[in-house]
C-alpha cells in the first residue's frame, strides 16, 4: 500500500497538491487530461522526484529513510524511453538486471519467453520495431518482480496484439502486487482497472472503484446514427466518439435527454465517464 | 390456503404475548456493557492493527550489490566511443612527441604536451559518460537498490581507469622509443608521476564537486584546477625547482587526487538521489 499525505510539488506551470490518497494492490489507472499531473504523480511515486512538502509511505516506510529498500521493490516504464540502441537485447537486459541487483539469468530467460522476445535476443535494439522496444522496456521493469510497478503510457507504439497481451499480463501481475498505469486510452483498460485515480489540474478528483466513478456521473451516454448533414449540427462539446459509415455517422454523445430520435442509452465506458466528469467540471466552471 | 383475517391475527398476537414476554431478555445494564467492551478490547486492538499492511521488506530477488558488481555492470555499457576517442588522442600524442626531447614540446612547458592533454581528455570523457542523455534511460538507471549516485560514481571511476590505463600504455611506448634513441631527457618515473598527479587531482576535484554541488560546478572546478596547475608549472620552472622536489609535488597531487576519489565514494554512498547532480 502507498499512502500520500500533504503532498505538494511544483511542476512547471502547475502545482500538484494531494491532501490524502491511498493506493492499494491491484491495477490502479491514473487518468487525466494532458498536463493534469499524471507523470509528475508517477515520478513522485517512483522516487524520481521528491515532493516539496508532504510524505509518501510505502507499506509504512518513507522513501527518504529507506530509499534502496523501496527502490528494490519498484519497477518503472517511462512514457518516452530511448533504450541503448547499440546494445543487443540480451546484453541490455543483463545490464539492467545487474543494475537492479538481480544476478541470476532465470528472470531474463523467463520474461524473454513470456514477452516473446527470444527471436530478437541477439539483435541490436536500434534495429527493432517500436513495439518490440516497448516490450523490452516493460521487461526491464519486471526483472526483479517488484511489488510496485509503474507504467506511464505503456501501450504507446504497440500494435493491437501487443496491447492485448500487455493488459492481460498486467492484470494477472496486479493480483498480488500493485500496478499503477497512467493512460490516455481508457477503454482498453475497461476490464482491467481495479481502481481509478482521476487527476485534474494537479489535484486528485476521484480515487476509488471504476463502478463508483461511473455512478458519480450526472449525465447519460447516447448512441445512434445520423446523416452526414445532421452530424454538422451536433454540438461538438457533447460528442464523445464518432465513426463514419457509408452514408451515415455512428455517434456517441452525452446529455440528459436523447439528442435525436432513435438514439439509445448506453452503459458508460471509462472513456465516456471521463468525458462526462470533464463536462460536468466545465459546466461548473 | 385462505389468508388469515385480522381477527385471527389479533387472537394469535394475544395468545403469543405471554410466551414471547418470557422469551425476551431484559436489556443489558451499563455495567454489563462495560464488562463486554473490556472483554472485547483485545479484539478491537487487533482490528486497528490489521488494516495496516505489513512493513515493506527488501526485495528477496535482489542481492545488495558491491562496488565491484556495479563496476562490472557499467562495463557492459558501451564504452567503445571513449576507447576509440581516447585511443586516437594517445596515438597522436605518442607520434607527435619527439623521443629525443620528449619534454620540450609546447613552448618549453615542463612535462611537454602529454600532461597537458590527459586531464582535458579525462574532463571531456567524464562529461560525456557521466549521464545518459535520454531522460527515460536516466530515470530507470536511477531507481536502484543502492544509493543511486553510486552508478554515477562507478561510471566516472571507469572512465578515469580507462584514461589512466591508456596514458600509462602510451608512457611505456614513449619510454621504449626514448630508450631506442638513447634519450637522456626522458625519465619514466617523473614523467608518469607528473601526468598522473594532475590527472587524478583534476578528476578527483570533478568527482568531489559533482556529488556536492552538481555537474556545472564540477566542470568549472575541474577546469580551474587544471588552469591553476598550468600557472604553477610555469612558476615552478621560473624558480628552477629540482626534479626530486617536482616529483614530490606531483606525488602529493596524486595523493590528494586519490583522497578526493575515495572521499567521493563515501559521499556517493550517502547521497539519497542523483536527481540534483544529474539535472544541473
Amino acid at each position: 500500500m502507498i499512502e500520500l499525505s500533504g503532498i505538494e510539488r511544483q511542476a512547471g506551470t502547475y502545482r500538484l497538491e494531494i491532501e490524502q490518497a491511498r493506493l492499494t494492490r491491484g491495477l490502479n489507472l491514473i487518468v487525466g487530461a494532458n498536463g493534469a499531473g499524471k507523470t509528475t504523480l508517477i515520478e513522485l511515486l517512483t522516487t524520481l522526484q521528491a515532493p516539496d512538502r508532504g510524505q509518501i509511505l510505502y507499506s509504512g516506510r518513507e522513501a527518504s529513510d529507506h530509499l534502496p529498500l523501496i527502490c528494490s521493490q519498484i519497477g518503472y516504464v517511462p512514457a518516452e524511453i530511448e533504450l541503448y540502441g547499440e546494445m543487443k537485447v540480451v546484453r541490455l537486459l543483463k545490464y539492467m538486471a545487474e543494475l537492479k541487483g538481480v544476478y541470476h539469468s532465470d528472470a531474463i530467460d523467463r520474461l524473454m519467453h513470456e514477452f516473446r522476445l527470444e527471436p530478437f535476443k541477439r539483435s541490436k535494439i536500434k534495429h527493432l520495431s517500436q513495439g518490440v522496444q516497448r516490450r523490452i522496456a516493460v521487461v526491464q521493469a519486471l526483472l526483479a518482480s517488484p511489488l510496485f510497478l509503474f507504467l506511464d503510457e505503456p501501450l504507446n507504439g504497440m500494435d493491437a496484439e501487443e496491447r492485448k497481451f500487455l493488459i492481460t499480463y498486467l492484470t494477472q501481475y496486479a493480483r498480488t502486487r500493485m500496478v499503477v498505469v497512467a493512460a490516455h486510452e481508457l477503454n482498453e483498460w475497461e476490464d482491467a482497472a481495479d481502481h481509478i485515480i482521476w487527476i485534474h489540474r494537479g489535484r486528485i478528483r476521484y480515487n476509488g472503484s471504476p463502478e463508483n466513478w461511473k455512478l458519480g456521473v450526472s449525465s447519460r451516454v447516447w448512441e445512434g446514427e445520423v446523416l452526414l448533414d445532421q452530424f454538422e449540427n451536433i454540438p461538438q462539446e457533447k460528442l464523445i466518439h464518432f465513426r463514419m459509415k457509408e452514408h451515415t455517422m455512428r455517434v456517441r454523445m452525452m446529455g440528459m435527454q436523447p439528442p435525436l430520435p432513435g438514439f439509445k442509452e448506453m452503459e458508460p465506458t471509462l472513456e465516456d465517464t471521463f468525458f462526462l466528469h470533464m463536462d460536468a467540471l466545465a459546466r461548473r466552471g | 390456503m385462505d389468508r388469515p383475517t385480522d381477527n385471527e391475527l389479533r387472537s394469535l398476537e394475544a395468545e403469543m404475548r405471554g410466551p414471547l414476554r418470557r422469551a425476551l431478555l431484559p436489556p443489558p445494564s451499563e455495567g454489563e456493557t462495560q464488562q463486554l467492551i473490556a472483554a472485547l478490547q483485545g479484539e478491537f486492538d487487533l482490528l486497528k492493527i490489521e488494516p495496516q499492511s505489513p512493513k515493506l521488506d527488501f526485495n528477496p530477488q535482489v542481492e545488495p550489490p558491491s562496488l565491484k558488481q556495479i563496476l562490472r555492470s557499467q562495463l557492459r555499457l558501451n564504452q567503445r566511443s571513449i576507447l576509440l576517442a581516447g585511443g586516437a588522442v594517445f596515438f597522436m600524442l605518442v607520434l607527435l612527441i619527439n623521443p629525443e626531447y620528449p619534454l620540450d614540446d609546447l613552448g618549453g612547458l615542463p612535462g611537454g604536451i602529454f600532461p597537458l592533454i590527459t586531464p582535458l581528455l579525462l574532463i571531456v570523457s567524464m562529461l560525456f559518460s557521466s549521464r545518459t542523455w535520454d531522460k527515460g534511460m536516466r530515470a530507470i538507471e536511477t531507481i536502484t537498490p543502492y544509493p543511486p549516485a553510486l552508478v554515477l560514481y562507478t561510471r566516472l571511476l571507469l572512465v578515469t581507469g580507462i584514461v589512466v590505463g591508456m596514458a600509462f600504455v602510451s608512457s611505456l611506448i614513449l619510454e621504449i622509443r626514448a630508450l631506442r634513441v638513447e634519450s637522456s631527457y626522458f625519465n619514466f618515473g617523473p614523467f608518469t608521476m607528473e601526468w598522473m598527479g594532475v590527472l587524478l587531482v583534476t578528476g578527483g576535484v570533478a568527482m568531489y564537486m559533482l556529488f556536492r554541488k552538481g555537474m556545472i560546478a564540477s566542470l568549472i572546478s575541474a577546469l580551474l584546477v587544471y588552469a591553476l596547475w598550468i600557472v604553477l608549472q610555469t612558476s615552478l620552472l621560473d624558480y628552477g625547482i629540482t626534479t626530486n622536489k617536482k616529483m614530490a609535488a606531483d606525488f602529493s597531487m596524486l595523493l590528494i587526487g586519490l583522497g578526493l576519489v575515495i572521499s567521493s565514494y563515501g559521499r556517493s554512498r550517502k547521497l539519497k538521489s542523483t536527481w540534483r547532480a544529474q539535472h544541473d
